[in-house]
């Protein structure tokens, strides 16, 4: 004990500090220790219901047991998960099989007492579940649910809400759409994928005429996705309304029908290089042989994108045969567009 | 007054080794919280999900030199990736072994007539291969010219919007673009995101992923576990959440590629390219006022061998010393800059003071106790109770990363790991430390020197992999 005696003050700093440390040090090792034996216990409780309710869920898709087992309190979690992941993968009346083992246990009740607790885990799985449910009575709270900061979790109940009822979700949903930049597109859009095109297009088709600006080009691309009837009308009066480069690339993307080709032909030449490729892209889409000198003339722009999009729409152009293709090649007399016609060709022969 | 001298340095040493612990501490904390909140978020990731034609596509980027052992294996791991849509170019750097021999013999590879556009200067390109058998597969030889210049080839064949630099050498898990892409979908703003990297040696792979997780029985490739645990769980997640993380490890990262084109692509004459490029993307896009997000993933997605003898750890810890002084020299403009933010103010100094000038200090001080007490200038007490604290301190850090491991993803399955990786965690500063300062002290002299930087030769012995 010389060193706590010592009147020196940077050994005695040194030695309490020291001294700390090494309790610390063994705290944290303690803690270590006791995550490692909850972790454990947690997984042999998880594995043990797995090994009850999995052919329990397989068995109930010929029929339903008439004694289910009572499931534990702390399991409820991990069995949303396992029950969810069968819904997912199965279709038709398996689902509905799954739903009446779900009635029978309990499991809309518990879902919507998990949704009001703060875990985050247990409050995805109650969303998901109710959802799969369609269970109407959690309409309420899950609308609550989607207008929450966080995004996972509102996401989880858009998407909830959507399969619930897809025809009162739509028009709920639409405008946190359109404001939810925090929203990753792509995750929406599957979720928009999971209604019907006769619900979402109106509504969509609605929302990128009427709603703020800087929102139209993300919801155009959702119009894309989901293939609306009545996505070259809509786009034609939004190209009009606001003609500027995002929004009119976005648009080029979307449009898939040949009644928009003047549309598309007409920006070919547009300043910005993004919407020139788009237009390639379009006219690669739904070109007719007449489009084969305009695209030729592309294939010598300045930007390499522009080309390289030019020269696969060429090559999917109708009666463009490769012999067609390779005599472009040869006759061109820029080396730019030779060379993007070669790897296009190659490309095309490729197995 | 030398007397007074010796208290000085006492007190400078003593306070030195406290106040940079006590900012790992700090890292240490922030990581917790972030790491605790990341855990929840993404719990999310246990439930079934579907893709959509909206998902960003990537452009894998993996240069190679002299991977003949490892390369086919890497690739054919990033083959089996579940994205909806990415392409795999791999960049053959003037290999002087059969790098590109084996690659055509696997992958059935053809020269292919690409128009190459050049964004980035670089070496010459000798030929373009395609795949045969995998359409999203291409293999470019070109002739040497390091890996900063391998990846900026890369990047000028690159066709999609964001590009993803991996090593010839490293193994992905199946769901790992995935993971690493997500900030850029749930952030528009994101320019770059790395992964954590774990290390492989002691675990079992077969047909390119990684099939059993375990410790190896090398002593210095169990060390660099613990290393990095601490470089990745509070290293770079302490900074991350403050937009504040300076290194993106080559082994793993994602980037904006128009982004990085705008500053430049990699550096050729740098040996730490990819710390450099992340430093340089702060300061460019902090002067231009550009709102911007460089993030770091935690999940552990990519595993590498590490070097099991001293030499090829030596050149190693040299090579990355120097790296990391070669990076925050040629971007200097961004400490304290006026615009700079937590990056300039906190990440930058910090890196400064305890990593890059660390190792001057660190040696210096070990020696000083040392000399001093055998010189009879100062007292055993003190001596010991130095050791205590700069030991103690070391032993914290490495524990609390291993609890940050332990309360997200408790990568080691079996009891014995925790025992094993506890006793590591002790036994690494009883020496290994000590010795790997020396080595960045070595680093930095080279770099003071401006010695010519080039590709590591690392010693691989891909023990761990099967064939699948």
């Amino acid at each position: 004990m010389g060193f706590v005696t010592s009147s020196d003050p940077i050994v005695e700093l040194a030695f309490w500090t020291g001294i700390a440390v090494l309790i610390l040090v063994i705290l944290m090792v303690l803690y270590v220790l006791f995550l490692r034996y909850k972790l454990f216990r947690e997984e042999r409780r998880k594995k043990r219901l797995v090994e009850i309710w999995r052919p329990l869920l397989i068995g109930s898709l010929d029929a339903i047991p008439e004694n289910l087992p009572p499931v534990g309190r702390k399991d409820w979690t991990a069995l949303f998960n396992l029950w969810s992941h069968f819904h997912e993968a199965l279709k038709g009346q398996a689902k509905e099989s799954l739903n009446e083992v779900a009635r029978r246990i309990g499991m809309p009740g518990m879902a919507l007492r998990l949704l009001q607790r703060r875990n985050a885990r247990d409050r995805l799985a109650a969303i998901v579940v109710l959802g799969f449910l369609r269970d109407k009575s959690a309409w309420e709270d899950i609308k609550k649910v989607a207008m929450e900061e966080t995004s996972y979790v509102s996401m989880a109940a858009v998407q909830a809400m959507v399969r619930i009822d897809e025809e009162g979700a739509v028009p709920f949903i639409m405008p946190l759409i359109g404001s939810r930049s925090d929203w990753p597109v792509a995750r929406v859009a599957g979720i928009l994928l999971e209604a019907r095109p006769e619900v979402v297009c109106p509504a969509l088709g609605h929302a990128v005429l009427h709603f703020p600006k800087n929102q139209v080009p993300r919801l155009v691309r959702y119009l894309g996705v989901m293939a609306c009837d009545s996505s070259t009308a809509v786009l034609r009066q939004v190209m009009e309304k606001y003609p500027t480069e995002p929004v009119i690339a976005a648009c080029l993307q979307s449009l898939k029908s040949p009644d928009a080709l003047d549309l598309v032909r007409k920006h070919l030449t547009h300043a910005a290089w993004h919407v020139r490729v788009q237009a390639a892209r379009a006219l690669g889409r739904m070109g007719l042989i007449h489009d084969k000198y305009i695209l030729v003339n592309m294939l010598s722009d300045t930007q390499w994108w522009v080309r390289y999009r030019a020269a696969q729409a060429l090559a999917n152009l109708p009666y463009v045969s490769m012999d067609d293709l390779e005599k472009i090649k040869q006759e061109h007399p820029d080396r730019y567009a030779r060379d993007i016609l070669a790897q296009v060709i190659a490309e095309k022969r490729m197995p | 007054m030398i007397a007074d001298i010796v208290v000085a340095s006492q007190w400078f040493f003593l306070l030195y080794f406290i106040g940079m612990n006590l900012g790992y501490i700090m890292l240490n904390i922030s990581s917790f919280f972030t790491l605790s909140r990341y855990m929840a978020e993404h719990g999310e990731s246990e439930l079934p999900h579907s893709y959509t034609d909206l998902h960003i596509p990537v452009s894998i980027l993996s240069p190679a030199y002299n991977e003949e052992a490892t390369a086919a294996a890497s690739i054919r791991s990033l083959l089996q990736l579940s994205y909806p849509e990415y392409e795999i170019i791999v960049i053959n750097d003037g290999s002087k072994d059969k790098t590109l021999e084996v690659l055509i013999r696997e992958f059935s590879l053809i020269p292919f007539p690409e128009a190459y556009r050049v964004r980035l200067k670089t070496k010459a390109i000798k030929t373009i291969y395609r795949s045969l058998q995998y359409p999203n597969l291409r293999v470019i030889d070109k002739e040497n010219g390091g890996k900063a210049d391998a990846l900026n080839v890369g990047i000028n064949a690159a066709r999609y919007p964001l590009f993803c630099c991996i090593d010839a050498d490293s193994i992905l898990q199946r769901d790992s673009l995935e993971k690493v892409v997500q900030p850029f979908l749930e952030d528009p703003r994101t320019v770059a995101s790395g992964g954590t990297v774990r290390i492989a040696n002691g675990c079992e792979v077969n047909g390119g992923f990684l099939v059993s997780r375990g410790l190896p029985g090398n002593i210095l490739a169990l060390f660099q576990i613990v290393e990095y645990l601490r470089a990745f769980l509070f290293g770079r997640m302490g900074w991350s959440p403050l937009n504040a993380l300076l290194i993106i490890s080559g082994a793993f990262g994602v980037f904006n590629k128009e982004k990085v084109i705008d500053v430049g692509g990699y550096l050729t004459n740098t040996i730490g390219e990819d710390m450099e490029l992340v430093v340089r993307l702060h300061r460019h896009l902090i002067a231009q006022g550009v709102p911007y997000r460089i993030t770091f993933v935690p999940d552990p997605i990519c595993w590498t061998e590490a070097p099991e003898d001293l030499k090829t750890l030596k050149n190693q810890r040299v090579r990355w010393q120097r790296g990391l002084a070669e990076s925050l020299s040629k971007n200097i403009d961004l400490l304290c800059h006026r615009k700079g933010g937590a990056v300039g103010w906190l990440a930058f100094p910090f890196m400064m003071f305890f990593e890059w000038l660390g190792p001057i200090v660190e040696v210096i001080g070990y020696l000083f106790m040392i000399l001093a007490w055998l010189f009879g200038l100062i007292s055993f007490q003190a001596m010991a109770a130095f050791m205590l604290v700069a030991i103690g301190l070391g032993v914290l850090l490495s524990v609390s990363a291993f609890l940050l491991e332990e309360i997200s993803f408790h990568i080691y399955p079996r009891p014995r790991h925790i025992v094993m990786l506890f006793l590591a965690a002790i036994a690494e500063n009883f020496g290994y430390r000590q010795l790997n300062s020396v080595w960045r002290l070595m680093g930095l002299w080279y770099w003071a020197r401006g010695k010519e930087g080039h590709w590591g030769n690392m010693t691989r012995k891909a023990s761990w992999q099967k064939t699948g």
